[in-house]
């Protein structure tokens, strides 16, 4: 399943926006409260409930059920009203936002601003489409907290938005039969060699098996490894193959800056391999070692298709806009080089402050 | 006052006293009789700051000078250049270096101030800089490295690489009470000098 285009109109902060996306690899760069991390979730929302996990709903009132509840437990608005994600601004009494996927395949969801727990849905899909998985990453890893965490949300309300559930029941899949192909191999190659280590699951607890020291509880590790131990795992246990979606949210955070050029290449070759990556990120890093593969060619030889988007506010209007590039050297309005530049210049005011 | 260094014309205000260093007599007769013998290019000051200020026009030759944007030698061995590197070294180093021997030849030419007639032209500023800039930690002392070129790549802005400079030629320079400042014809301080023709004029 591949996302071709996302239309928002008066959701949240955007007013009416149309997006592109490419097939491989997107990277989505912003100040805070632009709205990279809802778009993420508003796309997973519409495609999870009709990913592997979830039976066909049998009639329109149980599709419309699965849809308001995913986007109820992933944005968890005030007591669960969905009229709340409608634009606030004057004049806005109604959301209306789809998806368009590969074959013509389309998920439209509108609601009005009173709206409680009632969507109009409309889904145009095929009917013998590949079972596929969407994967969303949150900012906070979860593999150390797999062991209670199902059973803490399913019986208790705590305030954790549904992504991590999601993924803590993607994590709690056992492994996966049968041999891994040679894209899952390469990229489990990638991260093993950062991790310098095995991930393995036993009675619902990860550990991370080093050469000569034996097991770690992942507790013992650190944050970093933790998120690299996750995707491990989901490649294993065959959550993450040539048909996924993959939402990662962030993935700099905790994070060492050695560390994202290997995760950008492990990135790459899941690409490669078919996933659909989607990325926002606050870091220099992260945006430039996918730039790099962009400006010079020889470090993409399967000409994988990264975009780069830029989410910013218009500066007289304060509205939300966006701006798409295919490298981001060529992105006019880049938050995170801008703030290099501004440093420098603030520097120099303190400089010549005669 | 108004010199040209680099084919760029710089204008320094009224209120500045300014020398183009290495023009100067006492450089060429008396210091460069030193062997490595070198010097920033213009030496300027005010009632405000003294300020050692060096040029470097690589606008159209970048290819050329992109070791020397690299601190600390870093790319000496493989930058592709067709300069003899020989002797040289990257620009934060060359700068501290340069000063470093400026203020030694200005040292020079206090001590022959009233003996060597080399020295006249830049004996009384030497003093000044000396009696009022050094010896007064309160005021300011730039050392001011003006890179020209297009240097700006697909991962790092020109601010950027001028900013790495800058850390690097700061660090070299702890030796003096001083601020470091790396600017272009973007950046550049107009109180310190401005640069092109009197139309050209950046406002203050």
């Amino acid at each position: 399943m591949k996302i071709q285009t996302l239309k928002l109109n008066r959701f949240m902060l955007f007013e009416d926006v149309e997006i592109e996306w490419s097939k491989n690899i997107n990277v989505i760069c912003g100040e805070n409260s632009t709205g990279k991390t809802t778009l993420l979730k508003v796309m997973y929302s519409l495609l999870k409930p009709v990913s592997r996990e979830y039976s066909e709903a049998a009639t329109k009132e149980a599709e419309e059920r699965l849809f308001v509840e995913k986007l109820q437990g992933v944005f968890r608005p005030d007591d669960m009203k969905i009229g709340r994600l409608v634009s606030r601004v004057q004049g806005s009494d109604r959301a209306d936002f789809s998806i368009v996927m590969d074959h013509n395949q389309k998920i439209s969801v509108g609601f009005g601003n009173r709206q409680e727990n009632h969507a109009d849905i409309k889904t145009e899909l095929n009917a013998e489409r590949k079972k596929f998985d969407v994967i969303y990453i949150p900012t906070k890893e979860m593999i150390s907290t797999t062991q209670h965490f199902n059973t803490l949300y399913e019986e208790y309300h705590i305030d954790f938005e549904e992504t991590y559930y999601d993924l803590n029941k993607l994590l709690d899949r056992p492994l996966s039969k049968g041999p891994n192909t040679s894209e899952q191999n390469e990229v489990l190659r990638s991260f093993e060699d950062i991790m310098k280590g095995q991930i393995v699951q036993r009675n619902k607890k990860f550990y991370l098996r080093i050469k000569g020291e034996g097991e770690f509880e992942m507790g013992l590790v650190s944050d970093g490894y933790r998120k690299l131990s996750m995707i491990i795992y989901m490649i294993l246990s065959g959550s993450l193959n040539r048909d996924a979606v993959l939402f990662w949210d962030e993935p700099e955070t905790n994070m060492n800056p050695k560390m994202i050029r290997p995760i950008v290449k492990a990135l790459t070759v899941l690409a490669q391999m078919g996933v659909q990556i989607f990325v926002t990120t606050h870091d220099y890093f992260v945006q430039q070692e996918f730039n790099m593969r962009m400006a010079y060619p020889e470090l993409n030889p399967n000409h994988l298709d990264i975009r780069f988007f830029s989410l910013y506010r218009e500066p007289d209007s304060n509205k939300l806009a966006y701006e798409m590039k295919e490298t981001a050297s060529d992105l006019e309005h880049n938050a995170i080089m801008q703030e290099f530049d501004e440093m420098y210049d603030r520097e120099q005011g303190l400089i010549y402050d005669i | 006052m108004i010199f040209e260094e680099s084919r760029i014309r710089f204008r320094f205000p009224d209120t500045c006293k300014t020398i183009k260093f290495d023009d100067s007599v006492y450089y060429k007769k008396l210091f460069n009789m030193f062997p490595g013998a070198k010097g920033v290019d213009f030496v300027s000051v005010t009632s405000k700051f003294a300020a050692f200020i060096e040029i470097k026009n690589c606008l159209g030759d970048e290819g050329n000078c992109r070791w020397r944007i690299f601190p600390d030698d870093k790319k000496m061995e493989t930058s592709h250049t067709e300069v003899d590197l020989k002797g040289k070294h990257s620009l934060d180093i060359e700068i501290t270096e340069k000063t470093a021997m400026t203020l030694a030849a200005l040292a020079g030419a206090v001590s022959h101030k009233d003996t060597n007639q080399s020295s006249e032209e830049i004996g009384e500023m030497a003093e000044k800089i000396f009696l009022n800039y050094l010896a007064d930690p309160k005021k300011i002392k730039y050392v001011i490295l003006f890179l020209e070129g297009d240097f700006g790549s697909h991962t790092r802005s020109k601010k950027m690489i001028m900013s790495d400079l800058q850390k690097s030629i700061r660090k070299k320079m702890r030796w003096l009470n001083c601020k470091v400042s790396v600017v272009d014809s973007d950046t550049y301080d107009p109180r310190i000098f401005q640069i092109g023709d009197e139309n050209a004029k950046k406002s203050i």
